[in-house]
């Protein structure tokens, strides 16, 4: 859980060093994409739980 | 008392002074050079983030060690406690002394430990990433931690209340009709957790009414001070955040002022569980006094 959550911070932490190198307009179109990573991110924390 | 206060506020002033610093870096900054502005909010909100996390785990720590703590008494004691007052003949009929509880303070201490301490961390971290991201907000995950260990700790609380009362002997003493216009201050004015806090102060003061015939006045003083000095040392600190926070918002980043706003929130319900853990040290003490009366042959 804690390594799920440290990986998290990481991967936020990417995508705001992304954000702020893409500037404000391109960081609109490319946000769906950061999204869709932060979703798969989180689909590795149900693979996580017990019974999974 | 003066002691306590300032061993508190320290470090939330120290971060208070560095926030200072780093909005007026970032200020001049985004005067000096307003294409770096996303540069510098990414650099502010790192660099101010991670400092204003310190006293806030300080306060989550503390919490986890004595929990800790808690559970080894709790585990090593109980039984202890327990075989020794059914050995003592009578002890079974003593007013306030219901076995339930036992059940439900272990309960609390190892349910606190497990999970609350690891959720209000994991709800700082959620709390801080959507204020890094904000294209990317998890403030609603954040929120419903709150809400169900806040819901979890209202049941521990209605359990004990009911299982306390469930034997009828004990009532408030004279002091309650003074003690009302001060709880309904509390339950409209701390926020989030008022309400707790006063049903709290009910099911202690209701507990130590009752044993203070058998214990000694004094002595029951000295233990509430004792076991609720850390909720005294969460509810500042809280408070601090949300006075840093009211404070930041002229000048700072307005996400740096709402993540201090949701750190202050995160310590109110940790001064909740701090609530049940310093009921429990408060419980076992006081029990660990009865047995030892009820050997002596004075309960």
């Amino acid at each position: 859980m804690w390594e799920w959550i440290a990986g998290l911070i990481w991967l936020m932490g990417i995508l705001a060093v992304t954000g702020a190198v893409l500037g404000q307009d391109e960081r609109e179109n490319f946000m769906p994409l950061m999204r869709l990573a932060v979703l798969l991110y989180i689909l590795r924390l149900i693979s996580l739980l017990p019974g999974s | 008392m003066w002691e306590l206060i300032a061993a508190v506020a320290g470090p939330p002033a120290k971060l208070f002074a560095l926030i200072i610093v780093l909005s007026a870096a970032a200020l001049a900054a985004d005067f000096a050079v307003p294409q770096f502005r996303e540069w510098t909010r990414l650099f502010l909100l790192v660099s101010a983030g991670a400092a204003a996390m310190g006293p806030a785990i300080d306060a989550v720590r503390m919490m986890d060690g004595l929990v800790g703590k808690m559970t080894g008494l709790f585990l090593g004691i109980y039984p202890v406690l327990a075989a020794g007052m059914a050995a003592a003949g009578g002890a079974l009929s003593l007013i306030n002394w219901n076995p339930a509880v036992f059940l439900f303070v272990q309960g609390a201490v190892v349910i606190g430990g497990k999970w609350m301490v690891p959720l209000l961390i994991v709800s700082f971290i959620l709390d801080y990433l959507s204020r890094l991201v904000p294209e990317i907000p998890f403030t609603r995950i954040s929120e419903m931690i709150r809400v169900t260990l806040l819901g979890a700790i209202s049941v521990i609380i209605a359990c004990y209340s009911l299982f306390i009362t469930a034997t009828g002997a004990m009532a408030w003493s004279s002091g309650s009709a003074l003690a009302e216009p001060i709880k309904a201050l509390l339950r409209q004015h701390v926020p989030l957790i008022g309400s707790f806090i006063t049903d709290t102060m009910g099911v202690v003061g209701k507990y130590s009414s009752g044993m203070a015939p058998i214990a000694g006045s004094y002595l029951i003083v000295a233990l509430l001070v004792t076991s609720l000095s850390p909720v005294a040392y969460v509810l500042l600190t809280a408070f601090l955040y949300k006075w840093i926070a009211a404070l930041c918002e002229p000048f700072a980043h307005e996400d740096l002022a709402g993540f201090f706003d949701d750190i202050g929130k995160t310590l109110f319900v940790l001064c909740g569980i701090m609530l049940i853990v310093a009921f429990a040290i408060f419980y076992t003490a006081v029990l660990s006094i009865i047995l030892i009366k009820v050997i002596a042959g004075a309960g």
